[in-house]
């Protein structure tokens, strides 16, 4: 019905109008794209279904409103005899137009029942690479991916890959109702349908060479305006906003002389569609007026005005299809390139334990031995290699230790030296290349995950806070606790000395992550939660990084209360940290350098 | 629809031409597409009943056959002109836009864009300028177009038979207004569920992300899996509801369609049953009226997402006009040169309703003078650092500068007395050379290396290949969170201001490195003005007074 231009995205990546930086990104991606299309066959079927009804119908209105049209001019009836005709043409119009509706919905369903299934498959499997995989690779950037690149699939599945369909039997089945009627404007059409693919290949490939650079300078170029927008505060401090003005301006010209250029190219290949349709139409019109005329006479029967009026009106509708293709071809190519891109980040990087299930992330196998019922848990590290990403950077080199029930040990050393790569790879959130790890004695690998949970309490150097009441994020590993045993966890961190000032008190919800609490807050808060973990095993990761000292020495005293007989590691910079534990570990550059009894 | 408007004004002062130029050119496809139909519908039409006649060969085929022609290779190059046009104006006017609201921005950062965390905000700010510049692309151009194409039509059916030009002037109102702007209505509510919706998702998937070490040690990351997909199922359900609407904005355009083609065959086969209408004209009034319809297709796909761009652009406008939290006064003073500065009984609190900083806060530092501020976090100090630079403006008390009240002084001229590192300052995609010249672009080299060599950097950035030319930000070499700390550092040292006022310069530096920083800050600052924020402990031989501020109350320390 309409060739609207594609609303192109103007900025980037989601721009390339083909696989202009990649020829073979549409091999590479375009199976595992229709591997997730599986749950939505249903809705994919009906969304082409309604399409095809449509199309078919619309065969139908050409030659009802052929018919009518005949009767009034050729047989010179009056409106009266027009009734029963129009009176199904408007039947078959409304049906066209529920049709469409029922079609729109359908693949916005089909769109959504992929979209959702793969972002939670995406997601899995960004936490199935651990915490070490989600730092390097940025959690702004991951959740952009989770969010922008699963939405750039949407236009793929909502209306490409119907339109797919529909492309190939539409002109087919309209062809063939021309071809009944008169085959010579049949013979017609279907000489410039195949002409039409094959030139629009030519034109793209002739764009792939001339704009690969000019993508690649787009992305560049594309991030620039966030990014100045984010430090503006900064820029203005230093009295350069308003200079940077002018480079904002100077960069978006760059990237619009940059995208027309691409542009030029791009909208060749649907002129040439353009073309051949009207050509076709312009070549129907003029065989029918000459053979009318009896200038041409390629046929033996008089022509009546029925059949050339039919022949006529479904001739544009003939090409409406692949017009409709090739509005949606952007979507495949922002599809693709979105592929592409969630392919490398989750192919790229397979953990070396892979088929485990996230969910289960503390060993490598399952179900394993549970872990022996002792009283208190005692940790070994024998010879632990870690490297990250292709082997590059040690992040451990060699580390054996080992840490008696009931001790507490500190480890300490510069940042960048290893020390939250020890606990986690304690943890289990990383595996070591090399080396093993041992809890009460048994590798960790052949432990049961689910009894190992149960007993440790871990707080990370940026403690998770979720969108929820104060009571809410302290609950988050113990749903279970009563009121009376948050309250006193709450009181023991010192959560409580700033609670009690908010009106609502443990039920005030955080703002936007957490927003709202200050590094120091969070951070007794999260110690708040190991409190009611009630663990025999304690890791921590710079508890008290972000307080002062006296808080500090105030927490330390009841965090050293609540640790009597259960085993505590802490990762830490300060001396007060230092100065409670049992033993201490110093590391630099991934070893361990030295070692402190106290 | 008034702050659509307003965009449209912005985008028209400077881009009329080409926005106008594209809307012409969009008519004239239209046109030419829709009298191909015309022309070829009269034309076979009239040649039929030529021929039954048999007065095919006295036929003139000539005129009408160039006609088609015409038109046809028309069609294709001023189609061809109006995607290239229309693509250049809308990339124009999201220049401007950008610039624009880059424009409007300075003034409020920080305090008016999410304070110095701005991410959540300009996340938003870019969204909503994207859907902004697609408006003249997908809804005013295709309007301007099938509104023009309306009346030269109905004018060119009137010429027939009047009461033609009516079914049509009716049913293009039908389609082109009123469609689009029931389904506007009625996306309203769907549109804002699914911004809401994508700003829950984006919060479940950091939220998890971020969390990903706790939630998968304690087992909870399920949790955080179903949250996830539990915000986006209401994304769905908010998208398949503006999908709907948007399908039943097209189903509505085609019924129209149809109800005006029939009305229009019955008049124009009673006109011609009477002899007022010649028969073939009747063919070429059915092509003209689905000609013509094709121009309303757009429409209903633009007003599906209209709802979605009014929200945007009364977000972005909104934003825009706010209030500054401070301005310059009205006659601003001179600002003597100096390096004292005064609290003088300052109060403050974020907002009406937030709860107070700082309370009844004096402090006086006098040139040259090095002091720290030591303090819980959540204590004030970095509201205290805000203050000095009237990031905001305390609620009583006034902020001294070389003796002059800040509020009396140009924003600009305060600013470049002080040089401030806060606690996230951003590095930028650049050179580090680039990144350092924001300090002082007139620094020389051997004042770069002396920046980094105090802030602990230089022997970094020497062992890298390309040295200061070293590309870093997120297409270049990633520096870590210490590494990226300490150039902001060396950047801040580098501005030649009369006040170093430093937020936690150690933050994720260790133990040994912050020593040595602090052992040669008072060497760097040489008699600047030294304001230190900070709950570092080894102080000694680096600052003259400590002072400790707990609930927004500073005493000295002891």
């Amino acid at each position: 019905m309409t060739d609207l231009p594609p609303p192109e995205s103007l900025e980037g990546r989601r721009l390339s109008p083909t696989e202009l930086r990649d020829p073979d990104l549409g091999r590479r991606n375009g199976a595992w794209l229709r591997g997730w299309a599986r749950p939505a066959r249903g809705a994919l079927a009906a969304a082409v279904a309604c399409g095809a009804l449509g199309g078919l119908l619309l065969i139908v209105q050409a030659f009802l409103l052929a018919a009518a049209i005949h009767l009034v001019v050729v047989m010179q009836r009056g409106p009266e005899a027009l009734w029963p005709l129009l009176a199904v043409l408007l039947l078959v119009i409304a049906l066209r137009a529920l049709l469409h509706w029922a079609g729109e919905r359908a693949g916005a369903r089909a769109a959504t029942l992929v979209k959702q299934r793969l972002r939670r498959a995406v997601f899995e499997a960004m936490l199935l690479r651990g915490p070490g995989w989600i730092r390097e690779h940025r959690s702004g950037a991951l959740a952009s991916a989770l969010i922008e690149q699963i939405e750039a699939f949407d236009g793929y599945f909502a209306r490409y890959l119907p339109a797919m369909a529909l492309a190939v039997f539409l002109p087919a089945a309209m062809v063939v109702a021309i071809l009944s009627r008169e085959p010579v404007v049949a013979l017609l059409l279907l000489a410039t349908l195949p002409l039409i693919p094959l030139f629009m290949a030519l034109v793209g490939m002739g764009a792939a060479a001339s704009s690969r650079r000019q993508l690649q300078a787009l992305t560049r170029m594309g991030g620039h305006f966030v990014e100045r927008l984010r430090g503006l505060a900064t820029l203005k401090l230093y009295g350069r906003a308003e200079a940077e003005l002018e480079e904002v301006r100077r960069v978006t010209d760059g990237v619009r002389s940059r995208t027309l250029a691409v542009l030029r190219i791009a909208f060749l290949s649907s002129a040439v569609l353009e073309f051949f349709a009207a050509l076709a139409v312009a070549g129907v019109a003029l065989y029918l007026g000459l053979s009318y005329l009896g200038l041409l006479t390629l046929r033996t029967a008089p022509l009546s005005l029925e059949v050339g009026l039919f022949c006529l009106l479904l001739a544009p509708d003939v090409y409406l299809p692949l017009r409709n293709l090739a509005t949606h071809y952007h979507d495949r190519a922002s599809a693709l390139a979105a592929a592409e891109e969630l392919r490398t980040l989750l192919e790229s990087d397979l953990p070396q334990a892979p088929a485990r299930h996230p969910t289960a992330p503390l060993a490598a196998a399952q179900p394993g031995r549970p872990l022996p019922q002792a009283e208190a848990i005692g940790l070994s590290l024998d010879d632990v290699t870690l490297r990250l990403g292709a082997g590059e950077r040690i992040a451990l080199d060699g580390v054996s230790f080992s840490v008696a029930p009931g001790e507490i040990l500190a480890l300490a050393g510069p940042s960048g030296s290893g020390k939250t790569t020890v606990l986690e790879v304690i943890l289990g959130l990383r595996q070591p290349q090399q080396g093993s790890v041992l809890w009460n004695g048994v590798p960790l690998a052949d432990l049961d995950p689910a009894s190992l949970r149960a007993r440790l309490a871990y707080m990370s150097q940026r403690p998770h806070l979720f969108h929820g009441t104060l009571a809410q994020n302290l609950r988050l590993f113990n749903p279970d606790a009563s009121d009376a045993q948050v309250e006193a966890a709450a009181r023991a961190a010192g959560v409580l000395d700033f609670a009690a000032e908010l009106p609502q008190g443990l039920d005030t919800p955080l703002g936007e992550r957490g927003f709202g609490l200050s590094g120091g807050q969070a951070q007794r808060l999260a110690l708040a939660r190991v409190f009611l973990r009630q663990a025999p095993l304690l890791l921590l990761d710079e508890p008290t990084a972000h307080l002062d000292r006296a808080t500090e020495a105030a927490l330390l005293e009841r965090l050293a209360s609540h640790a009597r007989g259960r085993t505590l590691v802490i990762a830490t910079h300060s001396p007060a940290v230092i100065a409670m534990a049992s033993r201490v570990l110093h590391l630099a550059e991934g070893r361990i350098v030295a070692e402190e009894q106290r | 629809m008034k702050d659509l408007l307003f965009f449209l004004r912005l985008a028209a002062r400077r881009r009329l031409s080409w926005m106008l130029a594209g809307a012409l050119l969009t008519f004239t496809t239209l046109l030419a597409g829709t009298a191909l139909l015309t022309l070829s519908g009269w034309f076979i039409s009239a040649a039929a009943l030529a021929g039954l006649a048999g007065a095919g060969a006295v036929f003139n085929f000539f005129v009408p056959s160039a006609g088609v022609r015409f038109f046809a290779i028309g069609r294709i190059l001023s189609r061809y002109g109006e995607r290239l046009v229309t693509h250049e104006a809308t990339l124009r006017v999201l220049a401007d836009l950008r610039v624009w609201f880059f424009r409007k921005a300075i003034p409020l950062a920080p305090a008016r864009l999410g304070g110095l965390r701005s991410g959540e905000v300009v996340a938003r700010v870019t969204s909503d300028i994207e859907a902004l510049d697609n408006l003249y692309l997908r809804a005013v151009a295709p309007a301007a177009a099938a509104l023009l194409l309306t009346l030269i039509a109905a004018g060119f059916l009137a010429l027939f038979e009047p009461r033609l030009a009516l079914v049509l002037l009716a049913a293009m109102g039908l389609a082109g207004v009123a469609v689009p702007l029931l389904i506007a209505r009625l996306a309203r509510r769907s549109g804002k569920a699914q911004a809401r919706a994508a700003a829950e998702l984006r919060g479940a998937a950091l939220d998890g992300l971020q969390g990903a070490p706790e939630l998968l040690a304690h087992g909870a990351s399920d949790r955080a899996a179903s949250a996830l997909e539990s915000a986006s199922l209401r994304l769905s359900v908010a998208q398949r509801r503006q999908a709907s609407l948007g399908g039943l904005g097209g189903a509505l355009i085609l019924f129209t369609t149809g109800l005006a083609l029939v009305l229009l065959l019955l008049i124009a086969a009673q006109a011609v049953a009477e002899g007022r209408l010649s028969p073939p004209l009747l063919a070429m009034a059915a092509l003209l009226l689905l000609g013509v319809f094709e121009a309303a297709g757009p429409l209903a796909r633009a007003c599906q997402s209209l709802g979605q761009t009014r929200f945007a652009a009364r977000r972005l406008r909104s934003l825009a006009e706010t209030e500054p939290a401070v301005r310059d006064c009205e006659s601003p003073q001179d600002l003597p040169p100096g390096g004292d500065l005064a609290f003088e009984r300052v109060s403050f609190a974020y907002g009406p309703d937030a709860p107070p900083v700082l309370h009844d806060l004096s402090l006086t530092v006098t040139e040259g003078e090095r002091v720290a501020i030591l303090g819980e976090s959540g204590s004030g100090k970095s509201t205290l650092a805000h203050l000095l630079l009237r990031l905001w403006d305390p609620q009583a008390g006034r902020v001294l500068l070389a003796g002059t009240d800040i509020s009396r002084v140009r924003q600009a001229e305060l600013h470049q007395r002080i040089a401030f590192l806060s606690q996230d300052t951003p590095i930028f995609s650049g050179s580090l050379r680039e990144n350092l010249l924001l300090g002082d672009p007139e620094a020389e080299e051997a004042r770069l290396w002396e920046a980094l060599d105090q802030a602990g950097l230089a022997d970094f950035v020497a062992q890298l290949p390309e040295g200061l030319e070293s590309w870093v930000g997120e297409t270049g070499v990633n520096l870590s969170g210490g590494q990226g700390r300490r150039l902001a550092l060396a950047r801040a040292l580098l501005k030649p201001s009369a006040i170093l006022l430093l937020d936690e310069p150690t933050q994720g530096l260790d133990a040994s490195a912050e020593r040595a920083f602090f052992a040669t800050l008072a060497q760097a600052a040489r008699g600047r003005t030294l304001v230190l924020i900070t709950h570092a402990q080894h102080l000694e031989g680096c600052v003259e007074r400590v002072y400790r501020l707990d609930k927004g109350r500073l005493q000295p320390a002891p």
